[in-house]
């Protein structure tokens, strides 16, 4: 063992494994010891502090005052998300109702495309730009008319699988987040 | 009857889990039960880092306001207790630090109890100062010695030697090892031997 003892060996723990080494020390080497007993007489010289008491009524005072002033934080805390609440409502109710609109304007749409008569030609509509790859040779104006929608086949991945071949129709509806 | 040290609170009824639950959903009645549990602990801690009441008090107030509001910052990786015990030691050298050592001492009163400890009997049967000085002179002369340490030593005095927590949950809450803690009140026991070289051997 180091002589003298370093700083952190003072007020070793017994459950520390290199206590009872210390201990052994300090029963053979006079200076340590007493550097030990100096060290034990300050701490319970200093530990006499803990018979100052605070009076009587400062638990109740403090804890008063503490639930004042926490309940004045929570309810200004409430206050706030409400009036956050409400400012998002009066701002965003409108777009809110616009996009429900809009929503409801596509599927009436969408479901005109499938339930209309068969066999009618299509109105005149743009051709939608098509990437190069795309482009196919127009069909011979004596061709019969394609079955299905007039507008190309799209490919919607059903399954990590196999990739299915879906045409335009109602699509499902797209999530709008609101919480700006 | 001898104050028992604040040991760490293992004898804590369990439903402390819960009693935190209800303070994040602002139950006031859960909150004061928070505050009732700890104030003792984190009075004295206030108190004997400042030497002084008015002022431990009103730390004691703001330490919990901000507690109990920030009480969704805790994510128990610590328990309660430490986390409650290190926002209450910053707050304390921070207002320290402002305050400087200008302010007066503002003494809380002795237990008369302290008449029969067993160490402040054998000192006083000694041929010593303290059998002379009054309980009142020799309290003014314990905290003004404290108040010279630094901070960084009165904090382990005051949460060893004083509050009687282990030097394990002591460099837990300080964020530093148990060597280092010793170290550090190797060193404040040789300054506070020091300043009170009549009382002390
Ligand atoms: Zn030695």
């Amino acid at each position: 063992m180091k002589c003298p003892l370093g700083k952190e060996m003072y007020g070793l723990p017994e459950t520390d494994p290199r206590y009872a080494e210390v201990q052994a020390h300090l029963r053979s080497c006079f200076m340590c010891r007493a550097r030990w007993d100096d060290q034990e007489a300050v701490r319970q010289l200093i530990a006499l502090k803990r018979y100052e008491q605070p009076a009587p009524g400062c638990e109740a005072r403090t804890l008063a005052a503490i639930h004042t002033r926490v309940a004045a934080q929570w309810a200004a805390a409430g206050w706030w998300q409400d009036a956050q609440a409400r400012w998002y409502a009066e701002r965003f109710e409108p777009v809110r109702l616009a996009l429900a609109a809009a929503a409801v304007l596509l599927l009436l749409g969408g479901g005109y495309y499938l339930v209309r008569p068969s066999g009618s030609s299509s109105p005149a509509r743009p051709a939608p730009a098509l990437a190069l790859e795309d482009q196919r040779p127009l069909p011979h104006p004596d061709s019969p008319a394609p079955a299905a929608t007039g507008l190309p086949p799209m490919l919607v991945a059903a399954s990590n699988r196999e990739p299915v071949r879906m045409d335009y129709g109602p699509g499902p509806s797209v999530p709008v987040k609101y919480d700006y | 009857m001898e104050p028992s040290p604040a040991a760490p609170p293992s004898t804590v009824a369990a439903d402390e889990g819960d009693l935190l639950r209800r303070v994040r959903h602002h139950d006031l009645a859960a909150g004061d039960e928070l505050v009732r549990r700890y104030h003792g602990r984190i009075y004295n801690l206030l108190y004997h880092m400042t030497s002084n009441r008015e002022d431990a008090e009103d730390l004691t107030q703001d330490v919990f306001v901000k507690a109990l509001s920030a009480l969704h910052r805790f994510r128990g990786g610590s328990t309660f207790y430490t986390w409650l015990y290190r926002i209450a030691l910053n707050h304390g050298i921070n207002f320290l630090k402002k305050r400087g050592r200008r302010e007066m001492m503002s003494l809380d009163g002795l237990d008369p109890a302290v008449e029969h400890d067993p160490f402040y009997v054998e000192l006083r049967a000694r041929e010593s100062p303290v059998r002379e000085a009054s309980l009142g002179e020799l309290q003014i002369r314990l905290n003004a010695a404290l108040r010279k340490l630094s901070d960084k030593h009165r904090t382990v005095v005051v949460l060893h030697d004083i509050q009687g927590l282990p030097h394990e949950e002591i460099a837990r809450m300080i964020r530093t090892s148990e060597g280092t803690v010793r170290s550090r009140l190797f060193y404040a026991r040789r300054q506070l031997q020091q300043a009170l070289k009549e009382f002390a051997p």
